[in-house]
């Protein structure tokens, strides 16, 4: 942590004092000694404060010693404090994450039932690519409910989730990163964002074709909030089914996204800095050429601002963003036709900035449940415009998410934030 | 010539959990198996509802019981994703009103599984509803001042198991509970009884978590199949039939 630039001026100028009282009351007593021994209290004294004086010198100097000292003042309040570890210098950041993601155990989060040890041979790889430790892991809350006591336990940094006792207060905080779906999980998880107006829900549910078909669902979502930009990110994520690790490069682009926006070093990166910023990195991942894979990507993020909050919105692909506003809904990014937009092919676009009014509520969406809200006034459309006058509870959400039609089999997922009123 | 009538199979699960006292005790990892069930239970009926033919075939029940029984979550199609609240305060272990409870809520609910499919079938004579039940505990009957004795639960359990109960039970056994115990309660195929205890070998939070994947796995297999299959869950062993 920084220390308070200007302690060390106060702390020199007491030391000073000491010395000063330490001497007079010294010399009080030498004065009181008879001649031949007062030189040999002084000759003492001086032999001790040359010591003193050359000890502190070489450390000072010296290999191993306080370069903030050897550089002949206190450093710049700005510059990032090296015991910090998130504001290490990108590349070794990057080193420093990817290596713990690849070093993910491959196990499942406590929140989920542990199904045993991995048998022999699949051991995350590491060396390349993309490994089964890009699938929501112990880093993330997961969610099959939101149970913040939990979290310090499993530890949504040290877990995902965690259900709870009372999985469906609608008051219970938002854990500070939430990782749902891929594979063939379903998650649902909500929460209040602790002293913003923001009340999260989110839902990721494999689709009835998926599982008829014993696929494994690529759709994936985030919440985190970031805490240098004092703001919430949101995200929702679709692997392209055409290519084989799309679910893990959905997972991995909204990991990292998380990762970076929670990192101090990027806090002056846009949201679309940020995405760019992901679609690299995924792009290094998939170079080697040994694995494929491919995601649509929406993301937003949130700041609370008096009335409502500030907004962007930036997107590639076919997942969706709208808002609802009472009695409309209005798509703030859509892509829909022929082809299909996909990370890291296809760099994300600033689909939005905007001031949403206290009372919006912003669903991001992959298309799987976008597609059904048709122009905003599909039965679906209908149906939850009425469901979200206020946030329902994380279950129902979930429910809401899983509709029954016959034209959408696709996996479902979404988030949504309602901008409720006060804190 | 007569076409013969189908057969339609839909199955109510029962998770019968023992929230007694002794099962919120840490173990060596600091969780408690009450703790960890209900942690994952909500995760169980997500996972359970991605098999389709459960989705589509099963009602799950959520039954409690330490020293009275209480029915946590009423029989509820898994072709929506149920809520189960929290689990109720810890008391001693009552098996006769856990099984009492149970076979009263057997057949109450096997008519409401009825009622509710009724409109996809034939007749009702077509429907089968077979009941499966998981019965975890880690202790022994015990209510009041004194352990239970079998005549006070040993004759619910057998109604349960009658051909017209029909129901499959598992008795799952934590550490603590009592082998003999497990095995009259548990049904089984011939000198194959679905009962197991702990081994010791694990952990009880994770044996716990071993326990629940068991309960998933048997319930999508044996949907699929018309009938109990469950696997040894890792850290237990069977229990001989007495």
């Amino acid at each position: 942590m920084k220390r308070p630039y200007g302690s060390d001026s106060g702390r020199i100028w007491l030391g000073l004092l000491a010395v000063a009282l330490i001497l007079a009351g010294a010399g009080v007593a030498v004065a009181s000694l008879p001649a031949r021994p007062r030189i040999f209290v002084v000759g003492g004294i001086f032999i001790v404060v040359f010591c003193f004086a050359a000890a502190r010198l070489v450390r000072t100097v010296g290999p191993g010693g306080d370069r903030r000292a050897s550089s002949g003042g206190p450093r710049d309040p700005a510059a990032a404090d090296e015991r910090d570890p998130a504001a290490e210098p990108p590349s070794t950041l990057r080193d420093k994450i990817v290596g713990k993601v690849r070093r993910k155990p491959h196990t499942r989060t406590d929140t989920r039932p542990d199904r045993g040890p991995a048998p022999a041979g699949t051991e995350p790889d590491t060396t390349a690519g993309f490994s089964s430790a890009d699938t929501p892991g112990t880093d993330d809350v997961a969610a099959s409910g939101d149970r913040p006591r939990l979290t310090a336990k499993t530890s949504l940094e040290a877990i995902t989730v965690g259900p709870v006792t009372e999985l469906d207060r609608t008051t219970v905080p938002l854990p500070p990163r939430v990782i749902a779906g891929t594979g063939d999980s379903s998650a649902y998880f909500g929460g209040r964002v602790v002293g913003r107006p923001f009340e999260v829900r989110g839902a990721s549910l494999p689709g009835l074709s998926h599982l008829l078909e014993g696929r494994p669902s690529q759709d994936c979502l985030a919440a985190g909030w970031l805490p240098h930009r004092d703001s919430l990110l949101i995200a929702a994520a679709d692997g392209l089914g055409s290519q084989t690790n799309s679910g893990l490069v959905a997972t991995f682009a909204l990991r990292r996204l998380l990762d970076l926006g929670q990192n101090s070093f990027y806090q002056q990166y846009t949201l679309a800095q940020l995405v760019e910023q992901v679609r690299r990195e995924t792009a290094d991942k998939l170079r080697d050429g040994a694995h494929d894979g491919a995601t649509t990507l929406v993301a937003a993020e949130l700041r609370a601002v008096p009335g409502g909050a500030e907004t962007d919105i930036v997107a590639v692909g076919d997942s969706e963003a709208w808002q609802l506003n009472a009695t409309t809904w209005q798509a703030l990014h859509h892509e829909r036709g022929d082809g299909t937009r996909a990370l890291p092919q296809h760099p994300a676009t600033q689909a939005a900035h905007l001031h949403l009014p206290t009372g919006t509520v912003l669903m991001l969406a992959t298309d799987g449940v976008a597609e059904a809200l048709g122009s905003g006034r599909s039965g679906l459309a209908q149906e939850l415009m009425e469901r979200f006058a206020r946030p329902p509870r994380p279950v129902e959400f979930a429910n809401l998410i899983e509709f029954r039609h016959e034209m959408y089999n696709d996996d479902r997922s979404a988030i949504a934030v309602w901008l409720v009123a006060g804190r | 010539m007569q076409n013969p009538t189908p057969r339609r199979k839909f199955h109510l699960i029962y998770l019968v959990l023992d929230v007694s006292t002794s099962m919120r005790q840490a173990d060596r990892q600091l969780e408690s198996p009450f703790e960890r069930f209900q942690l994952l239970m909500p995760d169980l009926v997500l996972r359970m509802r991605e098999h389709i033919q459960v989705r589509t075939t099963c009602w799950l029940s959520v039954i409690a019981f330490a020293s009275q029984a209480t029915t946590v979550l009423p029989a509820t199609s898994l072709r929506e994703i149920p809520l189960v609240p929290p689990l109720p305060e810890p008391g001693q272990t009552n098996y006769a009103a856990a099984l009492t409870l149970l076979r009263d809520r057997i057949a109450a609910d096997q008519d409401t599984v009825k009622a509710s499919v009724r409109p996809m079938v034939d007749d009702d004579a077509s429907v089968i509803v077979r009941p499966l039940v998981f019965f975890v505990t880690d202790g022994f009957p015990f209510h009041g001042k004194a352990v239970q004795n079998r005549a006070e639960w040993l004759p619910v359990r057998n109604e349960l198991a009658a051909p017209n109960g029909s129901a499959h039970i598992a008795a799952l056994g934590l550490e603590g509970a009592e082998e003999g115990v497990l095995a009259d309660l548990a049904t089984g195929d011939g000198d194959l009884v679905n009962g197991f205890i702990a081994d010791g070998t694990v952990a009880s939070g994770s044996l716990a978590a071993n326990v629940n994947s068991a309960i998933l796995d048997s319930v999508q297999r044996s949907a699929q199949l018309g009938t109990m299959m469950i696997k040894t869950p890792t850290g237990m062993r069977r229990v001989a039939r007495r």
